[in-house]
């Protein structure tokens, strides 16, 4: 079962929202390391930080967490689709959120827009820690359990992360 | 002559009658003719039919059972141990309601490949599998999911490779 794994490898610019990842793909670690593939996501974690500005411009994707998996206007929805770049879904924050019992009603309004097309959703473990990685079927089994359909469960978990890793999503 | 009379009343009082039962017949008929479309209507509306097709499936539904091969960290050596971690996962993620309905058994365990076998209804496949998120972290260890199986003989073969 060849999957990828998202590691994060520190802040490129300095800027609080601005990281650095590389993805690495099982059967491409040798390739990937020696030309240095990386990839920018901009973190977002509260409303206000949805903005169009040069730094969401430049960065590969887009990542939500925090409050906003819990919360999330129809209003900052529109604008994430607006701004066309695959949106990322840290799962273990996910998987402490349903264990803490807290609301994913954020989540759940990602997960429609995603099913409608809105805009594209990969899922990344969010570790800190190699011992904090998670199987990706895992992460496909709470996906589809919480109302994606199997198909686009599985893009979000296999497909999307190496397609943006490969530059597929901007070009 | 009045033999002839009374023959002819009472034939008449007869055709009355008749006339009269077949009167009350096809007004009662149309009665429940109106009564029939009423309940037909009732049945052709969508909360009934969706009612009336679950009751179909349900007698149709056979509980499925499948077998999830999965390595086990070596934290791990006993079977009931296994068990408990899992069962006290889904609760965690689902709650006892689904616990029981789930009900994962292991029904084998190796310990020199650490790999095990658990069995529990397919339709709650997503469940299962989700719920070793939270296993792993009980467990201290990586609990991974490496295949389902549909018999216990092809699930254990797997599990002894």
């Amino acid at each position: 079962m060849g999957y990828s794994a998202i590691a994060e490898i520190g802040d490129s610019s300095g800027s609080r929202n601005l990281r650095t990842v590389k993805l690495l793909a099982l059967n491409e670690v040798r390739r990937a390391m020696a030309r240095d593939f990386f990839i920018n996501i901009y973190v977002i974690s509260k409303e206000d930080e949805v903005k169009v500005t040069s730094e969401v411009r430049h960065a590969d994707a887009l990542e939500v967490r925090g409050v906003m998996l819990s919360r999330i206007s129809d209003k900052a929805l529109k604008k994430l689709s607006l701004m066309r770049k695959p949106v990322g879904i840290p799962m273990l924050e996910v998987i402490s959120r349903l264990t803490r019992g807290l609301s994913i009603e954020g989540l759940m309004k990602l997960l429609s827009y995603y099913q409608r097309g809105e805009f594209e959703i990969f899922a990344g473990s969010g570790a800190t820690r190699i011992h904090e990685l998670l199987h990706p079927e895992i992460y496909l089994a709470i996906l589809a359990d919480l109302g994606l359909t199997e198909i686009h469960a599985l893009e979000a978990v296999f497909e999307n992360p190496q397609r943006i890793f490969k530059g597929g999503v901007n070009g | 002559m009045v033999s002839s009379q009374t023959a002819l009343v009472a034939s008449w009082i007869c055709i009355v009658c008749v006339v009269a039962t077949l009167t009350y017949i096809f007004f009662k008929l149309r009665n429940v003719e109106q009564e029939l479309s009423i309940l037909k209507e009732a049945l052709g509306g969508k909360a009934i039919k969706a009612y009336l097709k679950e009751i179909e499936t349900r007698q149709k539904r056979k509980i499925v059972k499948r077998y999830l091969v999965m390595k086990v960290s070596p934290i791990i050596k006993d079977r009931k141990a296994l068990e408990g971690i899992l069962q006290e996962s889904i609760r965690k993620l689902y709650g006892s309601a689904y616990l029981s309905l789930i009900n994962p058994k292991v029904l084998y365990f190796n310990v020199r490949s650490g790999k095990a076998v658990v069995r529990f209804p397919n339709e709650f496949r997503w469940k299962v599998i989700a719920s070793l998120s939270i296993a792993s972290k009980e467990a201290g260890g990586p609990i991974t999911p490496l295949r389902i199986a549909g018999t216990l003989r092809k699930a254990k073969k797997l599990a002894d490779e």
